[in-house]
């Protein structure tokens, strides 16, 4: 049983088997291309096609309904290829009578322009130009790369000649791009080429499957064979603009990951010279306690970003255009590059994070039994590194960082933060000064080193917004937190600049008072 | 140089002169000159006449007209205009010459 196509031949509808149908399918496109230059092609494709329908008409008479495989190829041996034509139809140009006396053996195809699919970068218009031109494609892309990027017209262009110029599709409408006479040799010679393309890819992976798996291989290469002989077509179709779709999308990725490094690398460097009191030595010396890692894992981090976008390029470029040599060392150096690099920003910050495994609190507690009035008075003092007008939400630590003598500044490390307590009891203040340490005791170590200066006077506690601690001590996440309870009724007034350690910065210069567990009253002082 | 070269040039000049001769006495439509031109071994696939015809009627040589037809798409009736017919009068001219030269040249007794 087979599946039958029906099909309009000169205005009558045949049954047509499915395969035949395909037969004839091509056979007709092989004409019509062959003849699309010539005057009159359509008329000529016409009268084939009802001189084909009068065949089958015959064909039909005796009762049969369908036109099969062997009805065609007999209509086909009738009607004769298309180069069989070729040698008694020839135009009057000069070209034929020159073909007519040379040793040529069938007439000079005249050369048409089409996209050429096969050896596409984007498109393949300038692959294409490059047949119809003689040219190389490399020289017209590079062209095309300049006119994108000098005048931007480049890309309109393409785009146009993108949709106007058709893709070769068929066999013939390949040999007119590359100017190659149409016939049955050239025909075949296409195809072959095409064929052993996929065959020696295949060839190429099953000889690699073979290398890993010796006995499984053999099998497997077996089924691959019939895999790839059965999805021929098919397989050199999706699978080759896939493989274009694939290429483009690595060279991209590739490329931005290059761009990405510039990018990454300026950004982080203006980062630090972006900032007067600031140094990469002091980067090195407080974060990566002084050991030079620093340089390890900015070598790293470029060799990182260098080898995932190599990688990707290559691959990008071996699926774009095929290109087989050269590649597999190139990649080994690159996977060696990565390895590297992560290697050395894990061992250039391994001393980092060990450094910091433990935190540790050292507290210190004011009762200030002594307040007589009901209000407190919170000053934070005003000090010779920083603005006032710099307040907590303020998140910049490169910003916030002095160095004085041997001694760190840091500005923006203290947290205030207020509690209720019973009404019964005293305003309490608690210090706590924080930081991380390789282990307890030397985290503890660290958080005793911070130097915090809070005094109480009559009503007023003044609180600093800086700490600091020694410069060998480097950056372990030191910051002091300043826990003042508040008891039930009683008021806390904030200096004008007190937002520098309260979070709630909005209520800096302002009075609030405690009632039932919150603040009541919000007024000025 | 290749001997099929060689016929096919000789048989592209000749083929004409034979459609026109064909339809010198009558109108025909393609199939009926194929028969005759297949009898005659002037060619081979069916294909070959449609370009000539095509090319015939451009030049002006020739003109059809259409006629329904009972076992398939309406069909093509070639017949000779009055170019055609000088035309044709001036190859059987040339061709009679040419081929007592021919005849000469080749068939000399020896």
């Amino acid at each position: 049983m087979n599946k039958t196509v029906s099909a309009n031949i000169s205005g009558f509808i045949f049954n047509i088997e499915e395969e035949a149908y395909q037969r004839l399918l091509q056979y007709l496109k092989t004409i019509q291309s062959f003849y699309a230059t010539s005057e009159g092609g359509q008329e000529i494709v016409d009268d084939i096609e009802a001189r084909i329908a009068e065949l089958f008409q015959e064909r039909l008479h005796a009762g049969k309904q369908v036109i099969t495989m062997k009805d065609i190829e007999e209509v086909i041996a009738i009607m004769g290829q298309p180069e069989e034509y070729a040698t008694d139809f020839d135009d009057d140009e000069p070209r034929a009578h020159s073909s007519a006396t040379g040793n040529s053996d069938s007439r000079q195809a005249r050369r048409r322009i089409y996209r050429d699919a096969d050896d596409a970068m984007v498109g393949g218009v300038c692959s294409g130009f490059s047949h119809y031109l003689g040219w190389d494609p490399l020289v017209l892309r590079i062209l095309l790369v300049f006119a994108v990027i000098f005048a931007g017209t480049g890309l309109l262009i393409y785009i146009i000649l993108w949709a106007i110029i058709p893709e070769a599709k068929t066999t013939a409408e390949k040999l007119h791009m590359k100017g190659e006479p149409v016939n049955v040799e050239n025909i075949s010679k296409t195809i072959n080429e095409e064929m052993d393309n996929v065959k020696d890819s295949f060839k190429k992976f099953s000889s690699d499957t073979k290398e890993h798996t010796k006995k499984a291989g053999a099998s497997l290469s077996d089924f691959f064979q019939k895999f790839f002989n059965g999805l021929g077509s098919f397989f050199e179709v999706i699978g080759k603009v896939l493989l274009k779709v694939f290429g483009v999308a690595f060279l991209a990725v590739g490329i931005m990951f290059f761009l990405g490094l510039f990018g990454t690398w300026f950004t982080v460097d203006n980062l630090v010279l972006g900032h007067e009191h600031l140094s990469w030595d002091i980067i090195d010396d407080l974060v990566f306690a002084g050991s030079g890692n620093l340089t390890l894992v900015a070598i790293g981090t470029v060799m990182f970003f260098l080898s995932i976008s190599g990688m990707f390029f290559i691959a990008g470029l071996r699926m774009l255009l095929n290109v087989k040599n050269g590649i597999k060392p190139l990649f080994i150096v690159f996977i060696v590059f990565f390895i590297t690099s992560i290697v050395l920003c894990m061992s250039g910050s391994f001393g980092m994070f060990r450094g910091n495994l433990n935190d540790a609190e050292v507290r210190s507690e004011i009762s200030l039994d002594e307040i007589g009035s009901d209000t407190l008075y919170i000053n934070v003092l005003s000090d010779e590194y920083f603005s006032d007008q710099i307040d907590f939400n303020d998140r910049d630590w490169l910003e916030m960082l002095r160095i004085d003598g041997d001694q760190v500044i840091i500005g923006n490390q203290v947290h205030m933060a207020f509690y209720p307590t019973d009404s019964a009891a005293a305003y309490v203040v608690e210090i706590e000064k924080e930081a991380t340490g390789r282990n307890n005791s030397k985290a503890f170590e660290n958080a005793g080193n911070i130097s915090y200066i809070s005094d109480l006077h009559g009503d007023t506690l003044d609180l600093a917004p800086i700490l600091s601690f020694p410069y060998h001590d480097n950056w372990h996440s030191q910051s002091v937190d300043v826990k003042i309870h508040i008891p039930d009724g009683k008021t806390v007034c904030l200096s004008d600049n007190a937002g520098r350690i309260y979070w709630r910065s909005h209520l800096e210069g302002r009075c609030l008072t405690m009632k039932d567990g919150n603040w009541d009253e919000l007024r000025n002082k | 140089m290749k001997i099929e070269n060689t016929k096919a040039q000789m048989r592209k000049g000749v083929l004409e002169f034979c459609i026109l001769a064909i339809l010198k006495t009558r109108e025909a439509y393609p199939s009926d000159i194929i028969e005759e031109l297949k009898e005659a071994k002037l060619i081979v696939v069916e294909g070959t006449l449609y370009p000539l015809l095509t090319r015939l009627k451009n030049a002006g040589l020739l003109s059809y007209r259409w006629e329904e037809s009972t076992s398939g798409p309406p069909r093509k009736y070639y017949s000779l205009t009055e170019t055609g017919s000088m035309f044709l009068a001036e190859l059987d001219k040339t061709w009679q010459e040419l081929s007592t030269a021919v005849n000469k040249t080749t068939k000399k007794p020896k």
